[in-house]
């Protein structure tokens, strides 16, 4: 469960809301916008590496 | 009787729990959140459920904790009628009374900090049948009178409020025999009054001889005087008010980042509207009526903000 709004951007809409729950297919579209070198907001590391969780 | 006053210095709030341990039932009055454990655990040591808790009013200044007392006691939430609030709640006419064991509540309606603001008579019936002490929220403090403003709006001017003050005051809580305890909601460091007393206590005869608030012998003079030097509003207070009336908002999900810190800042709760996702076109739909209804069905106390789509 998502403890960080992560928001690639542009365009600014957020992949995962605090409260969200990850799942295969948000973490590998979010893994592979930052492997291209696009700009993801929010999170604590911005590498995706690692990421603030609540559970 | 069991009776605890407990306060928050960082917002000067005073907060109250008390009730009957013979009959086994105590309320909290105007929670702080920052307090939930500390009446939960008062509570417990004294082996008496938490069975009530009542709000004087909507608290502008500071977050509530009615909603997490509640969810975590089971206990009934009580609030003025007219408060606007978005969750389960009894709204309490002006005069009704509720018995927390042999400790009685009475509501009196006394607007004029907020429209929706009740001061609470108390009754020990363990003692007597005269009321003991008056829990006075926002309306009347120790050294001044509730400030007419934060929830000024519309119809309700700050004129308007502060007239509304001087009823409450003068025929509602000054009509109060003299030896009856006054407890307030705030006290000294508090954005809600002026020149408060550091003391969280004191009877209606010491405010009635010593209250500046109450030296005015006339509506207006009254009003012009509490208007004068109204302290600056409480950091957040839009914010505040939002968490303490749980609003829930109707949000499409693939709305901007800026939206979702919206509802941070406010302390709403979203429900969200999926977006429909076109595969030929590869773009997401604006939001569909039909999904709008079904949402609004499944959650009838969410409000739903205007878009241009």
């Amino acid at each position: 469960v998502s403890a960080e709004l992560v928001t690639p951007y542009p365009p600014g809409i957020p992949t995962v809301a605090p409260g969200e729950v990850y799942n295969d297919a948000t973490l590998t579209y979010l893994q592979e916008l930052v492997a291209n070198g696009a700009f993801v907001e929010g999170a604590t590391d911005p590498t995706l590496s690692q990421l603030r969780v609540t559970a | 009787m069991f009776f605890r006053q407990l306060l928050n210095d960082e917002s000067a709030c005073a907060s109250y729990l008390l009730g009957c341990k013979s009959r086994g039932q105590l309320a909290v009055v105007d929670p702080h959140v920052d307090l939930v454990d500390q009446y939960i655990a008062l509570a417990e040591a004294q082996g008496v459920p938490i069975a009530a808790v009542f709000e004087t009013h909507v608290q502008a200044d500071h977050v509530s904790g009615l909603p997490d007392l509640v969810a975590r006691t089971g206990a009934t939430a009580y609030l003025p009628e007219g408060t606007g609030v978005d969750f389960d709640h009894h709204p309490l006419a002006d005069a009704e009374i509720v018995n927390v064991g042999n400790t009685e509540f009475q509501a009196l309606a006394t607007p004029g900090h907020a429209q929706a603001h009740h001061a609470y008579l108390v009754t020990d019936h363990a003692r007597a049948d005269d009321p003991w002490m008056v829990l006075t929220g926002d309306a009347l403090l120790v050294g001044d009178a509730g400030r007419p403003d934060l929830h000024a709006h519309g119809d309700h001017s700050v004129e308007e409020m502060a007239r509304s003050l001087y009823r409450s005051l003068t025929e509602r809580l000054l009509s109060l025999p003299d030896h009856l305890l006054l407890y307030p909601a705030h006290y000294a460091g508090s954005v809600c009054g002026r020149g408060l007393s550091g003391h969280p206590t004191s009877t209606i005869g010491f405010e009635r001889r010593h209250n500046q608030a109450l030296k005015h012998d006339s509506e207006e003079a009254f009003m012009e005087a509490l208007i004068r030097d109204i302290p600056p509003p409480p950091e957040r207070q839009a914010e505040i008010v939002a968490t303490n009336r749980a609003e829930t908002i109707v949000m499409a999900r693939n709305g901007h980042k800026s939206a979702f810190a919206g509802l941070v800042l406010s302390g709403a709760r979203p429900v969200y509207l999926d977006p429909v996702y076109d595969e030929e076109l590869e773009l997401a739909h604006v939001p569909q009526a039909a999904d709008l209804a079904a949402v609004l069905d499944a959650n009838p106390e969410a409000k739903a903000a205007p878009w241009d789509g």
